[in-house]
């Protein structure tokens, strides 16, 4: 009678030694891709259908209680907003440079966030109203 | 008699276990993270209509308030604001000619604003702010 015997296989083993690099190589991507956020003032943003998109820094907010911010900073009122934004721009030059996002809360009155277009318009800045993306059901 | 000593192992660090971490930091990241809305609805807002006076011809005019809308006096429905700019401005060959000033009234809500200022660039229009706000309400 034959006897088959057991052959010594290697032991399969997966290389899971690369996954590392790869994991690391994802957490460079991450932390090189990103900016970190500056304004985290919480506002409800206007829906509108899909525009144009904005890479200014530079951001203005004003929520719900008329509150004003500049870069998350609270700002005093429209005269400390233009003479901030003044300083701010200073040394920009470019149409794409003097963007501001402007993340204006959707349920503000007109009477309230008005001044604030004259502010950033005097200061010399170009507007960049934030808002969501309308979806068609909306 | 001879003994033979074995070969001590050859130091090894063990890096199963960086991918674990490395993946946590990756999580980490993704949960933490928000994402920047970029999405933006660009006004060229050359300043007031004072910067303008004495040059202005036949400039369209838009009123709003938070229930009416006209344009050139006349009514009309947010959904048909685009078209009825769009005819007016058919005509227009120089930026000054396309220049739409919207007024607003106190009680015109941004979300409202923000869908006339879209219709009127939509147009092909140019937004001028206009200087005073009109708190009267458009005609219904």
């Amino acid at each position: 009678m034959k006897i088959h015997r057991k052959k010594n296989e290697p032991i399969k083993e997966t290389q899971m030694v690369s996954l590392a690099d790869i994991a690391f190589l994802i957490i460079f991507f991450f932390m090189l891709t990103s900016s970190f956020m500056r304004d985290r003032t919480v506002v409800a943003l206007p829906s509108l259908p899909r525009s144009t998109r904005t890479e200014a820094p530079l951001s203005v907010a004003m929520d719900k209680n008329a509150r004003l911010f500049v870069d998350g900073q609270p700002v005093a009122g429209v005269e400390a907003l233009e003479t901030d934004l003044k300083v701010r721009l200073a040394d920009k030059k470019t149409p794409k440079e003097l963007e501001i996002r402007l993340r204006c809360d959707k349920l503000l009155k007109y009477k309230d966030y008005r001044p604030v277009y004259e502010a950033i318009s005097n200061a010399g800045g170009v507007i960049a109203v934030i808002h969501e993306i309308r979806t068609p059901t909306q | 008699m001879k003994v033979t000593r074995r070969q001590p192992p050859a130091p090894y660090i063990p890096f199963i276990s960086l991918a674990d971490i490395a993946w946590q930091i990756i999580i980490f990241f993704l949960i933490a993270a928000t994402f920047v809305r970029g999405d933006a609805l660009k006004l060229a807002v050359p300043g007031s209509t004072s910067e303008l006076a004495g040059q202005q011809t036949n400039n369209v005019t838009v009123q709003a308030s938070e229930e009416s809308l006209a344009v050139n006096g006349q009514s009309v429905a947010l959904k048909d604001l685009e078209a009825r700019l769009a005819s007016l401005l058919a005509g227009a060959k120089t930026d000054q000619d396309r220049i739409v000033i919207v007024s607003g009234a106190d009680d015109l809500t941004f979300q409202r604003d923000a869908d006339i200022l879209y219709a009127v660039q939509k147009a092909g229009g140019t937004v001028l702010i206009s200087d005073e706000p009109k708190n009267q309400q458009a005609p219904q």
